[in-house]
C-alpha cells in the first residue's frame, strides 16, 4: 500500500487533457476535495478531520476530511491502493493490528475522537460492525456465528440469544435458508450465504455504523445481487460505509459516493451526481472506466 | 528460455537426472520403510520366544530293577547324571543319554536297611529312618572330577572336589564307605563323578522305645551349624533331633552335639500316623501331613519346647493326597492329590513380624489340574520348575512362579512313580511303575515368562498376596520377578506428571507468542525456545539430579507453597493492573508488561520461600501427634492426615470455586461492575479475589477434615516417604524438556489459523484473549493436540532424565515424592548385565516392544483425533 504501490496510470494526461487534479496529486501537492453541496444538509454520524495515516514510512492517507451522513449508504470508490480500505479500517481501528501504523488528525464517532488515548478500542469496535472482503465465518454453528458479538459481551441467556439471532438473520435475508440448520457448521454454507451470515453477525449487536469492505468481490454475480439487495434493505436501519471496486454497485446501492485517488479524497457527493455529472474530469473518467 | 531455437526442448541430461532422482528417492523411501519394519520385526522376534514353551528331545530309555523302584530323583548340577534313590536307601546313578545305569549302591552302611529314606531333590537333604525308631539326617551333594585314566594312575586335574576326595577317587572308583562319607561311581572314560553323602557322624538319634519303626522323616540344615531332623514313628509319636556342630576351644575338629526332643508323645493308639513330615519356613516348623488331607503344624515356642500351632486341611475334603514334597529350599510344600491337582503351600505371616507373628500355611499357587492322580513330584534345585508325574503315565514340567508349562509327555509303562528335573531344566526323567526310566533332554525356553507373570499379579515367594513386582536381578537362586506393570506404571507416572507441568505452560506460551507478543519479539523468542529443544537430555538429567532435586529437598515447603502463592500473586497483579487508567496502560509496551509479570512472579516466589517454613510449621508441627515439619510428616507416617489433605485439596477446591464463580455469579458481577469507575471496579475485583481465596482455603480445609474424619490418609496414595530424586523433580525437568516441542508445534498451529478469523473476531469487538480462546484455539485445537501428543511421545520414551533424576526403584505408588522406574530407563540400566538370549535379555526387548506399542498407540490416537479436527475445519 501507500505511494510505492501506486503506479502512475499509463496515458493519463497525455491521452486526455484537463486532468489537472490528478497531476497535482501525483506531484504530491496539497489539494482540497470537491465536496458537493448536498452533503452540507445531511446530519453526520462520523467525521474525519485532516486524517492521515502512515504504514511505517509510507503514507497511505493524506488529510482526509469528510463526514458520513447518518442513516445513508456511502460508497468509497477509487483505483486499487487509493486508500479506501485503509480509511474504512481506520474507522474501527483495525489498522492498529498492523505493525508500524501511525495516524494524524481525527476521526470522530458521534463527536468523540476515536483515536483519543482514553478510548477503549474494544468498546469502539462494539459500536461498529464490519464485513470483510472474503466471507470469514467462524468454524462454529450458524447460530454461534451470529450471536458471537453477544457472547463476547457475556450474554448467556438462551432466549435473548435466539431472538437476536433470528432478527439478525432475517435482516440479513438468510433466515429462511438456514432456520432449520442453525446448529450446523457455518462452513457448509455457500459463499454468498456465508457473506450474508457475516453481515448478520455484524448487525446482531446493533452497530451505529456498518463497515463493508468490498463485501461482494469474492462472490459470483447472483450472490452479489442478493448482497446488494440486502444492503439496500438494511440501509433503512443503519449507516453504511462500503468500499467497492464495482462502479455499478456503488451507483446502485449508495446514496453518496466518495472518489479517492492516491490516498486523497478527490470528489464526494450524492451518488447520482458523481456517476452522472461529476465536477471533476478525473471522477468522470474513473466512473466511466477510462481512468484508474 | 529457448525461444530462439523455435521450439522448447527438454535436454537429455535433464531427463536422465529426473529419472535418476526418481530412483534414488524411491529407494530412499523404501529403505526407510524397510528399516522401520525391520526394527519392528527384530523387536518382536527378540521378545516372542519368551512366550513359547520349551523343546524336549527323547533320549534312550533305561530299565531299572522294578523291585526297588526309586522314589526320589536327584540330578547333578550339569544335568548329565541323575541319582535315583529308593525308599530303602538304594541309589542308582544314570547317565542321561547313555541309555544305561552306572550301577547301584547303598547309601547306608553294609547290612543296614532303612525303613524310610527321604531325599529332598531341592536341597539334597537326606534323612533315613530305621526299624526301632533310629534315624539319621544328612545331605547328598554331587561333584565332578576328572582323573587321568581308568586305572587311576596319577590324578592330573580335579574340579569341584578337594584334594582328599581326589585321593579317594584315584584310589578306587568303587563304593567305599570306610569313612562313611563317599559314594563314588565307576569312572567313565577317564572321568568320574562323586556323589557324596555327608551324614551326621554315626547314628544321630537312637530312640529308646524300640516299639515302632520310623514312618516319615525329614531333615534340614537350618543354619550353617545346625541340622534339624524330624521323625514320626508308626505309633504316632514324633521326635525332633537337632545336631549342632560345636567348635572346640583347642582348635581341633568340631564336635557334634545332638539333642532329641519329643513333639508328640501321647498319640492315640489307633491313630493313623502322618504319611509325610516337613520342616517348613525360616523357623523350620514341623508340618505333618496325612493322606486324607489333614495337616498339623508344630512350632518351637521356646528352645526345646514344641507346641501345636495350626491344624488344617490341604483341600476342601474328600480327596486323597497322593504326593507331597518340600520345594523352594524348604519354604514351600507341594501337594498332589488323587484328582490330579498340584498346589503349592507356604507359611505366610499375617500382620506383625518376628516369632510372635500369626503364621499360617496358605495356598500360594495351583500349579495345574491333571486328569489322573498325581503320583510323584520332582523339584529342581535352583529353578522353580517342577516335574509332576501322573497315574496315567504322563509327566508335565511347569514353572512354579509363572505357572508356565515347559513341556509334557504321556508315556507307557504305568504310573510315574518318580519324577525329576535337572537344576538347569536341561533334562528330566520319569520312572514308570514297570521300571522303565524315560529320559528327556530339554531346551527349557523361558519358564519364568508368561503373559500372567509379565503383566499380571503373581504370588511370589515371601509375599503374602499376588503382586506386581519387577526384580530381575537378585542373588543366584532367588526368584526372578519380571512383572512389567511397575515399569509401565513408572513410565505413565513420569509422563503424566511431566505433562501436567508442561502442557499448560507450553500452550499458554504458544498463545502468548502467537496472539499477544509483538511480531518482532516473536521472531526472537521462538527460535530461542526451539534451541532449548536441542539441549541434550543428559544435561537436563544432570541438572535435575544435581540442582533441582537437592533444591526441592532443601526448600520443599517453600516449593509447595509457591505453587499456590505464585498464581495468586499473578491474579493480584492483574487486578492492580486493571485499576491503572487505560491511557497509562496503553503506553506500556508489551515487553515491559512481560517484565512486570516476571517481577510479580518473582515476588510470589520470594513470598513463598519466606512464608514456606512458617506455613510448614503451622500445618505440620504442633497438635496432638506432632511431626517435625512436612518431611517428617511424610517419612514417619505420624501426625494427623489433615494437613496433607489440606495441601492436596487446595487445587481441586480452587477449581470448584472458580467453576461456581463462572457458572453462577460472574454475569451478575459484571453487571454490577459495569457501572463502576475503573479504580473501584479494580478494588472490587481484588476484594472478590480475596473472598475467592478464603473460599478456596475454607473448602480445602473442610474437605480435608471430611477426608481425615473418614479415615483416609494421603500418605497411602498421592504422598508418601520423601526421596530426594522423586516424581516431582522428574515432572519439572522432563516438563522443561518437552515444553519446547509442544510450544513450537502449538505456536505453528496457532499461527496457521487464518488471519481473517482473527480480524472477524476483533472486528466484532472481541479482546485478544477472547479471540484467542473462542476463535483461534478451537481452530488450532488439532495442531495443539498433536503438539501435546508429540510431547507425550517424547516424555514416554525419555530415558536420561528419568534415569538420572529418579532412584530407579520399580515401585508402584501414586506418591509424588517417591521414585519410579520407566521402561526406557530399565532397558538402559539392565541391558549391559543381561546375558544375550536369556530370559532377562528378552524381557528387556519386551520392554522395548511395550514402549514401542505405547508410543504407537499415542501417535495413532493423536493422528486419528487430528484427522477428525482437520475434517471439521477443512472448509476454512
Amino acid at each position: 500500500m501507500g505511494d510505492a504501490v501506486i503506479e502512475p496510470k499509463k496515458g493519463l494526461g497525455s491521452e486526455r487533457r484537463g486532468l489537472r487534479v490528478a497531476e497535482v496529486i501525483r506531484a504530491g501537492e496539497s489539494f482540497d476535495a470537491e465536496v458537493h453541496a448536498e452533503l452540507a444538509d445531511e446530519p453526520e454520524i462520523l467525521r474525519a478531520d485532516t486524517f492521515s495515516l502512515w504504514y511505517g514510512e509510507s503514507r497511505a492517507l493524506y488529510d482526509i476530511s469528510m463526514k458520513l451522513p447518518r442513516g445513508k449508504v456511502t460508497a468509497l470508490i477509487g483505483p486499487s491502493g487509493c486508500g479506501k480500505s485503509t480509511l474504512l479500517r481506520s474507522v474501527n481501528r483495525m489498522n492498529d493490528l498492523v505493525d508500524g501504523v501511525r495516524v494524524d488528525g481525527e476521526i470522530r464517532l458521534e463527536g468523540e475522537s476515536i483515536y483519543d488515548p482514553r478510548v477503549d478500542v474494544i468498546e469502539l469496535r462494539k459500536r461498529l460492525g464490519m464485513v470483510f472482503q472474503k466471507p470469514n465465518p467462524f468454524p462454529m454453528s450458524i447460530f454461534e456465528n451470529v450471536v458471537y458479538p453477544l457472547r463476547i459481551d457475556g450474554e448467556r441467556r438462551k432466549g435473548v440469544l435466539a431472538q437476536a439471532c433470528e432478527r439478525a438473520l432475517r435482516q440479513a435475508a438468510l433466515w429462511d435458508e438456514v432456520k432449520d440448520r442453525l446448529k450446523q457448521s457455518a462452513l457448509g454454507l455457500s459463499g454468498g450465504q456465508q457473506q450474508r451470515l457475516c453481515i448478520a453477525r455484524a448487525i446482531v449487536a446493533d452497530p451505529e455504523v456498518l463497515l463493508l469492505d468490498e463485501p461482494c468481490s469474492a462472490l459470483d454475480p447472483v450472490a452479489t445481487m442478493r448482497i446488494e439487495e440486502l444492503i439496500s434493505e438494511i440501509a433503512e436501519r443503519y449507516t453504511v460505509l462500503i468500499v467497492t471496486h464495482n462502479m455499478q454497485q456503488a451507483a446502485r446501492v449508495s446514496n453518496f459516493t466518495a472518489f479517492m485517488y492516491l490516498g486523497r479524497l478527490v470528489e464526494y457527493g450524492p451518488s447520482e451526481a458523481i456517476f452522472s455529472r461529476p465536477i471533476l474530469p478525473e471522477t468522470e473518467q474513473y466512473v466511466t472506466g477510462r481512468f484508474g | 528460455m529457448a525461444h530462439a531455437s523455435g521450439r522448447r526442448r527438454t535436454g537429455r541430461l535433464v531427463r536422465v537426472g529426473d529419472s535418476a532422482a526418481g530412483v534414488v528417492i524411491t529407494l530412499g523411501g523404501l529403505a526407510v520403510l524397510g528399516s522401520m519394519l525391520a526394527i519392528c520385526v527384530f523387536l518382536v522376534g527378540s521378545a516372542a520366544p519368551l512366550f513359547r514353551g520349551g523343546d524336549a528331545q527323547r533320549e534312550p530309555d533305561v530299565v531299572v530293577d522294578s523291585e526297588v523302584l526309586p522314589s526320589v530323583i536327584v540330578f547333578d548340577e550339569t544335568g548329565e547324571q541323575a541319582m535315583l534313590v529308593s525308599p530303602r536307601g538304594r541309589a542308582t546313578v544314570v547317565e542321561i543319554g547313555a541309555g544305561h545305569a552306572w550301577g547301584t549302591v547303598s547309601l547306608l552302611p553294609e547290612g543296614v536297611e532303612a525303613r524310610v529314606l527321604e531325599v529332598s531333590a531341592s536341597t539334597g537333604e537326606v534323612a533315613a529312618g530305621f526299624e526301632g525308631g533310629a534315624f539319621v539326617g544328612g545331605a547328598v551333594r554331587s561333584g565332578y572330577a576328572l582323573v587321568a585314566d581308568a586305572a587311576g594312575e596319577g590324578a592330573t586335574g580335579l574340579r569341584a572336589v578337594d584334594e582328599g576326595q581326589a585321593d579317594r577317587l584315584a584310589r578306587a572308583a568303587r563304593f567305599d564307605h570306610a569313612d562313611d562319607r563317599v559314594v563314588a561311581m565307576e569312572p567313565a572314560e577317564g572321568g568320574a563323578r562323586v556323589w557324596e553323602l555327608a551324614a551326621e557322624r554315626g547314628e544321630v538319634a537312637s530312640l529308646g522305645d524300640g516299639l515302632a519303626g520310623v514312618s516319615a522323616i525329614a531333615s534340614r540344615q537350618v543354619s550353617s551349624r545346625e541340622r534339624v531332623t524330624v521323625a514320626v514313628l508308626e505309633n504316632g509319636r514324633a521326635y525332633v533331633a537337632s545336631a549342632r556342630s560345636v567348635r572346640r576351644l583347642d582348635g581341633g575338629p568340631a564336635r557334634e552335639r545332638v539333642s532329641v526332643t519329643p513333639i508328640v508323645e501321647d498319640a492315640a493308639v489307633d491313630a493313623v500316623p502322618p504319611r509325610w513330615v516337613f520342616l517348613v519356613g525360616t523357623n523350620a516348623d514341623v508340618v505333618m501331613v496325612w493322606q486324607d488331607g489333614r495337616f498339623e503344624r508344630y512350632a518351637e515356642v521356646e528352645r526345646g519346647v514344641w507346641a501345636l500351632a495350626e491344624r488344617g486341611r490341604f483341600d476342601d475334603g474328600g480327596t486323597r493326597l497322593t504326593a507331597a514334597v518340600a520345594a523352594l529350599g524348604g519354604n514351600a510344600i507341594l501337594i498332589g492329590d488323587a484328582e490330579g491337582r498340584v498346589t503349592s503351600w507356604r507359611l505366610t505371616s499375617s500382620e506383625g513380624a518376628g516369632r510372635d507373628a500369626e503364621s499360617k500355611l496358605t495356598r500360594s499357587i495351583s500349579v495345574r489340574e491333571g486328569t489322573a492322580a498325581v503320583t510323584s513330584i520332582g523339584v529342581g534345585r535352583r529353578d522353580r520348575t517342577v516335574a509332576v508325574g501322573f497315574e496315567d503315565g504322563s509327566l508335565v514340567l511347569e514353572n512354579l512362579t509363572s505357572g508356565k508349562r515347559v513341556a509334557g509327555w504321556k508315556g507307557e509303562g504305568g504310573a510315574v512313580v518318580a519324577a525329576g528335573v535337572a537344576p538347569a531344566v536341561n533334562a528330566a526323567v520319569g520312572v514308570h511303575a514297570d521300571g522303565t526310566l524315560r529320559v528327556w533332554r530339554l531346551e527349557p525356553g523361558h519358564p519364568e515368562a508368561t503373559w500372567l507373570s509379565l503383566f499380571g499379579r503373581v504370588p511370589y515367594e515371601g509375599y503374602d498376596e499376588p503382586t506386581f513386582v519387577y526384580q530381575s536381578t537378585g542373588s543366584p537362586g532367588s526368584e526372578p520377578k519380571l512383572s512389567l506393570v511397575p515399569l509401565i506404571w513408572g513410565t505413565m507416572k513420569a509422563t503424566v506428571v511431566a505433562m501436567l507441568f508442561a502442557v499448560p505452560l507450553a500452550v499458554l506460551a504458544a498463545i502468548y507468542t502467537s496472539e499477544f507478543l509483538h511480531p518482532s519479539w516473536r521472531k526472537a523468542v521462538k527460535p530461542t525456545i526451539e534451541l532449548m529443544a536441542s539441549l541434550p537430555s543428559v544435561v537436563l538429567g544432570f541438572i535435575a539430579a544435581m540442582l533441582v532435586a537437592p533444591y526441592i529437598a532443601a526448600w520443599l515447603p517453600g516449593v509447595i507453597v509457591s505453587m499456590g502463592v505464585v498464581p495468586v500473586a499473578v491474579l493480584v497483579g492483574a487486578g492492580v493492573w486493571r485499576m491503572i487508567p487505560m491511557s497509562t496502560r496503553r503506553r506500556v509496551p508489551t515487553v515491559a508488561l512481560t517484565g512486570l509479570v516476571v517481577i510479580v512472579i518473582g515476588a510470589g516466589v520470594a513470598l513463598a520461600s519466606v512464608s514456606g517454613d512458617a506455613i510448614d510449621a503451622a500445618l505440620f508441627e504442633g497438635g496432638e501427634h506432632a511431626a517435625a515439619g512436612l518431611r517428617a510428616w511424610l517419612d514417619s507416617g505420624q501426625g494427623s492426615a489433615w494437613p496433607g489433605w489440606f495441601m492436596a485439596m487446595i487445587l481441586p477446591a480452587a477449581a470448584a470455586v472458580m467453576a461456581l464463580w463462572w457458572a453462577l455469579i460472574v454475569t451478575k458481577w459484571n453487571a454490577i461492575t459495569d457501572g463502576m469507575s475503573r479504580t473501584s471496579a479494580g478494588l472490587a475485583q481484588l476484594g472478590v479475589l480475596a473472598v475467592q481465596i478464603l473460599a478456596v482455603l475454607g473448602l480445602a480445609a473442610f474437605s480435608a477434615w471430611v477426608l481425615t474424619a473418614a479415615g483416609f490418609d494421603p500418605r497411602r496414595s498421592i504422598f508418601g516417604p520423601f526421596s530426594q530424586r522423586n516424581t516431582l523433580v522428574v515432572g519439572v525437568v522432563m516438563g522443561v524438556a518437552v515444553i519446547p516441542i509442544i510450544f513450537t508445534i502449538a505456536d505453528d498451529a496457532l499461527m496457521a489459523v487464518p488471519k481473517s478469523l482473527r480480524f472477524a473476531s476483533t472486528g466484532c469487538g472481541a479482546t485478544a484473549w477472547q479471540t484467542a480462546v473462542r476463535v483461534v484455539l478451537p481452530v488450532a485445537a488439532s495442531g495443539i493436540f498433536s503438539a501435546i501428543m508429540i510431547g507425550l511421545g517424547r516424555a514416554v520414551g525419555e530415558t536420561m532424565i528419568v534415569l538420572m533424576a529418579t532412584g530407579n526403584t520399580p515401585e508402584m505408588s501414586l506418591n509424588i515424592f517417591g521414585g519410579f522406574r520407566t521402561l526406557a530407563a530399565n532397558i538402559a540400566v539392565e541391558l549391559p548385565e543381561a546375558p544375550r538370549g536369556g530370559t532377562h535379555y528378552r524381557v528387556l526387548f519386551l520392554c522395548g516392544l511395550v514402549l514401542f506399542v505405547m508410543t504407537l498407540a499415542i501417535n495413532t490416537t493423536a493422528e486419528l483425533v487430528r484427522q477428525r479436527f482437520r475434517k471439521r475445519n477443512a472448509a476454512l
